[in-house]
C-alpha cells in the first residue's frame, strides 16, 4: 500500500487521498467545527445574537446592569457544553474553581479559535495534492481533535474494540478507526521535521512529587476503580 | 517604644501568597484516546526534548497515568498547559510541594 502522506525533495509533503476519503474528510468536520465556531464567537464577544442564546434567567432586572449585562462577554459556564466538546477544553486546575474560572476567561476564547482554524484549514485544503509542512501539522492536529470529540462520544477505552456491525455506533467506530490511521501516518512523517536532540541536551524535570502511583489515575486526578491509592483523597 | 510584632509584615507569608518562592509543574494525564506516537512528538515539538526523553515521559504518562512534564514559574506552567490543550492533551499545572 502506497504511504498517504510523502515527504517531497521541496520539502513539501505529497497527499494521496482517494476521492471518497477527501469527501468524507471534508464532512466530517461540519458539525464539530459549527459547534466550535459558535462558542468561540460568542466567547470572544464577536455576536449579540447566536444559537445558544443568553440565559434570561440571569439578565439583571434593574435596565442599567442589565444594559452593561448585554455588553459583557459570555463565559464558559453560560452554555451547556456537550462532553465530547469539552474534550477540546480541558481544566488546567480540576481542583480549584477560581483559579480555573480566571484560566478560562483569559484562554478559552483563544484555544477555541485555534481548534476553529486548525479544522477550516482542513477543509479548505482537503483537495489539495501538496501540504506545506506546517499545514500537514495543522490537519494533524484538526484530524486529533476529531478523534477525540468521536472517541469520547462512542466511549473510547484503552480496552476497546471494534463492535458488532449491528451495533448503531458503528459507523463513528469506523469513522474513529480510519482519522486513528491518519493521524498515525502524518504522524510518523513529521517526526522527520523535528530537529535530532542529545539526550544530554534535555533539561532535568522536577520528580513526580506524588511517588509512584497504585495504579492509574485519572486526568482528573481521581484514581481509577479498585485503585484506592494516597494520592487526591480529600 | 516597642513595636507590635505582629504589624510588621511577614514577608516569607508575602512571598509565599504572591507563589515567587514555588515552582509550579506541569502535569499530563493519561487518557484512552491520545496515540503514544502522537503525545511523543508533542513532547518533543513543544518542549524540545529528545526522542527518548520524549518517549519515556509518553511511557509514564501510559504507565503510571501521569508525568511531569515540565516546570518553572506559574505563568510559564500555564502557558504550556494551554499549548498542551492545543494539542488535545490532558495537562493541568500543580504548585510543586
Amino acid at each position: 500500500m502506497k504511504k498517504r502522506f510523502k515527504q517531497l525533495p521541496d520539502g513539501r509533503y505529497s497527499v494521496r487521498l482517494p476521492t471518497e476519503e477527501r469527501v468524507l474528510l471534508k464532512i466530517l468536520p461540519n458539525q464539530l467545527l459549527d459547534s466550535l465556531t459558535v462558542l468561540s464567537e460568542a466567547l470572544s464577544g464577536n455576536t449579540e445574537e447566536h444559537p445558544l442564546g443568553q440565559p434570561d434567567d440571569k439578565v439583571p432586572e434593574d435596565e442599567e446592569d442589565a444594559l452593561l449585562y448585554k455588553d459583557s462577554f459570555y463565559t464558559i459556564d453560560d452554555f451547556e457544553i456537550p462532553e465530547a466538546i469539552k474534550r477540546l477544553i480541558p481544566k488546567a486546575y480540576p481542583r480549584d474553581e477560581n483559579a480555573q474560572n480566571d484560566f478560562s476567561a483569559l484562554t478559552v476564547a483563544n484555544l477555541l479559535g485555534e481548534h476553529v482554524d486548525n479544522l477550516t484549514l482542513l477543509m479548505s485544503s482537503i483537495s489539495n495534492q501538496y501540504l506545506t509542512a506546517d499545514e500537514l501539522h495543522k490537519w494533524m492536529v484538526a484530524l486529533n481533535d476529531l478523534r477525540l470529540v468521536i472517541g469520547t462520544t462512542i466511549g473510547v477505552t484503552e480496552n476497546s474494540s471494534l463492535p458488532d456491525y449491528n451495533d448503531p455506533s458503528i459507523s463513528q467506530w469506523i469513522a474513529y478507526s480510519y482519522l486513528t490511521e491518519l493521524v498515525e501516518d502524518i504522524v510518523s512523517v513529521l517526526f522527520n521535521e523535528l530537529p535530532d536532540v542529545e539526550e544530554s541536551e534535555d533539561p532535568a524535570l522536577p520528580e513526580d512529587p506524588w511517588g509512584e502511583p497504585p495504579g492509574g489515575m485519572r486526568w482528573d486526578g481521581t484514581v481509577k476503580p479498585d485503585q484506592q491509592g494516597p494520592f487526591f483523597q480529600n | 517604644m516597642t513595636f507590635d510584632k505582629t504589624a510588621l509584615p511577614d514577608l516569607e507569608a508575602t512571598a509565599e501568597q504572591m507563589g515567587s518562592s514555588f515552582v509550579w509543574i506541569v502535569i499530563v494525564w493519561n487518557d484512552p484516546i491520545n496515540l503514544m506516537s502522537y503525545v511523543t512528538y508533542v513532547f518533543q515539538k513543544l518542549f524540545g526534548y529528545s526522542q527518548a526523553k520524549a518517549q519515556k515521559l509518553m511511557l509514564d504518562v501510559h504507565n503510571k497515568g501521569r508525568a511531569v512534564v515540565s516546570s518553572g514559574t506559574r505563568e510559564k506552567a500555564e502557558l504550556d498547559v494551554l499549548r498542551l490543550h492545543g494539542y488535545g492533551l490532558w495537562a493541568t499545572l500543580e504548585k510543586s510541594t
